[in-house]
Order: structure tokens, then C-alpha cells, then sequence
């Protein structure tokens, strides 16, 4: 599953979200990468299953939480 | 008769016989023979002979000819006292004409030049025929038939008649330098003049030949055909103009190869409706086994900026940079409509990049899904870009999907793309 944040992050920040996403208790949600066009100006990130609203809730923290 | 010999008749006769203004003698009862061949006795010893008829049943004369065959017998009045002055005569008032129609046994002509009366005519003598009398005789006579006129419209002329293959067999008048019945064929060098070489000139200042389809049917054309009729299967080559679709609009300039009463073979089509397309159709008819187009000198050329080359050509592309830290995930895609079958070349290009330089960026092409091209790279430094190329020929028809997609092979690598592109086109 991929969740898009358009217009918030660039492609230099994905690699911060890597890493608050692997720190955080979303590790072992079939974590599969993150991806940026410049194109849309859009983050994706992508899981191999779909969250829980419960994780959803923690991923937009992390996202929010990256300047 | 002798001279003695009518005296002697005289002489019998005497008896019932009056001289004139002496008595008469009734019709019937005296024959006078032979009086012409008396005549000097009759005009030296004898008074003249004077017959008048008294009753309805006339005289009886006899010719000299003898034997009966000169006899006439007349009811008619006869006039004449017999003398030389004045012979007996029948009177014209009382005599009747043959009538309105003369029978072949009541007259024959003897002309110049027969032995025989009644034979065939062979020639006719200077002057003996007055053909401007004929003529227009026969002109008044043709004048009264439709269609048939012994004057002609101005631009015409009088032809008469006959040419070969059926056409003006009856003679009559014929456009000069203009036709416009709807029937009307020529069979060449009958009309129209060609020089030693067997060529029609129109020697002028931009000459024009035109030939004009005035119907605004479906189909219908203004077409010239050129035929080759001494030849096993009869290939014709047509230009055409045709209506496309009916009304007004819709017409296409055709170059066809085709066979009598059959489909087109092949054609090549100028289309000046709609999209305004040129196609050339060399494999219009599946029956036939078709070589290669050849361009025998000079080289193939495209210009403009058409989107097509050879039979089919495709591109995708995406210029601008996109990353990930994941695996494949697709940058751009081709998608095909339904190809001919035959064999394609797929081009691909890309600039490649990545965050660290422990970790793989990967590329990878796939045609339907199938990889023709997949590679790693991990280079050292990671502000650079690296340029990733190739080509693949691929055989096949249908909807083809070309994909490239890139990714990272660790998450701690941020693996980057730009100037994706794909391009497809038919090699043979």
C-alpha cells in the first residue's frame, strides 16, 4: 500500500523518513521504501500491506515531523 | 391483195356497198384489208373510200402486219374522211389514259448501252442524272426522320457513319472538340490524330485534360485507365479521384493497381478529407504474394514533423527526477496499439543515481512484462549521474507494454532517475 503527502517533502528528506520510519514502531510493517517525483512533488510511502489506522495515525506523525 | 384481186372484191361488194352520199353499210358487215398497200390504184382509178361508223360496235381495222395481231376495235367515234389530208382517226376526246399506275408489261425502257430491253443498268450517261436534284431530294426525305438532320449544329459535322466497335454506326452529327452525351466512346487513333509515334499532343500554354465526376454519390470516380490488354492476367492501372462519401465533400486522389471486374490490388491514396492522410497500400489484396517495396537509388527521406516513421513508430518519456527508497517501481510506460506482426525496436535511455555509495541503484526494461534488460550499479560517488542505454528487438503483434522501472536495493539507499525514455519502431 502507498500513502502520498504531496507538497510537503523533497527528495533530499526521503532518507530521513527512511530512518524515523525504521525507527519507529512502524520497522516491521512490511516496510518496502519510500519514493519522490518531481513531477507531482509528491512522497510516497509504501508498505507491502495495507496499515491500520492505528499506524496510519503514527506515519503521519513521522511525516508531519520532518521539517 | 393484188390490184386485180381488190377490184375483184370491189366489184363483189358492189351490191351492198353505197359510195358515199349514195346509202351506208352497217357495222360489222364489211372488212377493208390492206387498202395502204392499194393505195395508187386506190388514188388513180378508184373514188376514195369513205367509212363511217353508224352503230355503237365501231369499225374493225387491220394492219398490214397480217395475221390478226394488228387488230383494233374501237367504239369511239372516228374523225376523218380518209384522204391524205384527212385520215380516219379516232377522237382524242373519247380516248382514256393507262391511269395513275404503269404496269411492267405496259412499258419498258431501252437504254444506252443494253442489248435487251429490261436489263440491269451498269452506267449512266454524262448528264444523264441530275444528282443536285437527288441530293436534295433525299435531305428533305432525311430531314422528316428524328435525329437524322442533313444540317448540323454549328460545331459539328456530318458524319457518315460507321466506325469500328460500334460506335456511330448509323452516321449523323458528331461534336468536333467537345462531347456531351454521356454514351459516347472513342477507339484511339479512329478520331483522334496521333502523330508517327502514336502520341496524342495538346501542344498549348498549360494544357489541361479534364475529366469530371459530377455525381455526388458515394464511390462514384473521374478515373483514366491504362490497360495492357496483351497479357495473361489483365492488370489495369487507374488514376482516380473519388468521392470518399457522399455529398459534397470527401474525395481522395487514387494511384490503383487492380484486376478487371476484381478488388484493388494495391493503391496509393491522397486524401484530401478528414485527416488529410497519404497511405500507400501495397498488400491490399491477401491473395497474392507481395515482394519487398524497393527504393532503387537515392535514399528514403522523411521531413516535417510527422510522429511516423516506416509503418510504426511510439515514444514515452519522463525527463523530470524521481526517487525511492524501495525496489522497482515504474518510471514510464509504453502502451502500443494493435501492431502488425513484425519486428520492433525498443530504445531505451536513462540517468541513474543514488544516496549511498555501499548500495545498488537498479534499472530494469521489461516488454509484456518480461525482462530485456536489468542491471545494478553502485558507483562511488553519489552526486553523480550515470547514463544507462540499450535496445532489444522484439518479434511479435499485438498491444505491446513497454515499462522501465528503477529502485533501490536497501532503504538506507535513496536511488534516483531522470530522463527516462522508450521508444518503439517497426524494423521489418
Amino acid at each position: 500500500m502507498t500513502y502520498e503527502y504531496p507538497d510537503h517533502l523533497n527528495e533530499p528528506d526521503l532518507q530521513q523518513l527512511q530512518v524515523s520510519i525504521t525507527e519507529s514502531a512502524m520497522t516491521d510493517r512490511a516496510f518496502t521504501g519510500t519514493r519522490w517525483d518531481e513531477d507531482t512533488a509528491t512522497i510516497q510511502v509504501m508498505f507491502a500491506d495495507a496499515l491500520s489506522a492505528g499506524d496510519k495515525a503514527i506515519l503521519d506523525g513521522i511525516v508531519a515531523a520532518i521539517p | 391483195m393484188t390490184r386485180a384481186s381488190f377490184v375483184s372484191l370491189l366489184i363483189a361488194l358492189a351490191p351492198a356497198l353505197s359510195w358515199a352520199g349514195a346509202g351506208s353499210i352497217d357495222g360489222g358487215q364489211v372488212s377493208i384489208l390492206n387498202i395502204s398497200t392499194e393505195t395508187a390504184v386506190y388514188s388513180t382509178t378508184m373514188k376514195p373510200l369513205v367509212m363511217r361508223c353508224l352503230a355503237a360496235d365501231g369499225v374493225t381495222f387491220e394492219s398490214c402486219g397480217g395475221g390478226g395481231s394488228g387488230v383494233v376495235t374501237t367504239s369511239a367515234p372516228v374523225l376523218g374522211v380518209g384522204s391524205v389530208a384527212d385520215p380516219i382517226r379516232v377522237d382524242p376526246s373519247s380516248v382514256t389514259l393507262l391511269g395513275p399506275v404503269i404496269d411492267s408489261a405496259e412499258v419498258s425502257f431501252n437504254y444506252a448501252g443494253s442489248s435487251s430491253k429490261g436489263g440491269a443498268a451498269t452506267s449512266v450517261a454524262s448528264g444523264g442524272v441530275d444528282f443536285s436534284t437527288i441530293t436534295t431530294a433525299l435531305n428533305a426525305k432525311a430531314d422528316t426522320f428524328v435525329g437524322i438532320s442533313s444540317v448540323c449544329a454549328a460545331g459539328q459535322y456530318l458524319s457518315s457513319g460507321t466506325w469500328s466497335n460500334g460506335v456511330l454506326v448509323g452516321g449523323g452529327c458528331v461534336p468536333v472538340g467537345g462531347v456531351t452525351g454521356s454514351t459516347w466512346s472513342v477507339v484511339a487513333g479512329d478520331i483522334i490524330p496521333t502523330d508517327t509515334n502514336n502520341n496524342i499532343r495538346i501542344t498549348k500554354i498549360n494544357p489541361t485534360f479534364n475529366i469530371e465526376n459530377n455525381s455526388t454519390s458515394q464511390y462514384s470516380q473521374a478515373q483514366i485507365v491504362f490497360d495492357t490488354t496483351n497479357q495473361a492476367s489483365d492488370i489495369r492501372y487507374v488514376l482516380s479521384a473519388e468521392k470518399l462519401s457522399a455529398g459534397s465533400g470527401g474525395s481522395s486522389s487514387y494511384f490503383i493497381r487492380r484486376q478487371t471486374g476484381g478488388d484493388w490490388l494495391d493503391y496509393a491514396r491522397f486524401n484530401s478529407a478528414g485527416t488529410n492522410d497519404v497511405t500507400f497500400n501495397y498488400t491490399k489484396s491477401a491473395g497474392l504474394s507481395y515482394g519487398p517495396v524497393n527504393i532503387a537509388n537515392g535514399d528514403f527521406q522523411r521531413g516535417g514533423n510527422s510522429v511516423a516513421w516506416m509503418t510504426h513508430f511510439q515514444q514515452a518519456s519522463s525527463d523530470r527526477q524521481s526517487s525511492t527508497t524501495g525496489g522497482f517501481t515504474n518510471k514510464t510506460t509504453l502502451t502500443t496499439g494493435s501492431l502488425p506482426s513484425g519486428t520492433y525496436r525498443i530504445g531505451w535511455s536513462a540517468e541513474i543515481a543514488e544516496s549511498n555509495a555501499t548500495y545498488d541503484t537498479l534499472l530494469r526494461v521489461q516488454v509484456n512484462g518480461a525482462d530485456v534488460a536489468n542491471i545494478n550499479e553502485e558507483f562511488q560517488d553519489t552526486a553523480n549521474w550515470l547514463p544507462k542505454s540499450g535496445f532489444y528487438y522484439h518479434t511479435g503483434s499485438g498491444v505491446t507494454t513497454v515499462t522501465l522501472d528503477f529502485g533501490s536495493d536497501n532503504t538506507l539507499n535513496t536511488a534516483s532517475i531522470r530522463r527516462a525514455r522508450l521508444e518503439l519502431w517497426r524494423v521489418q
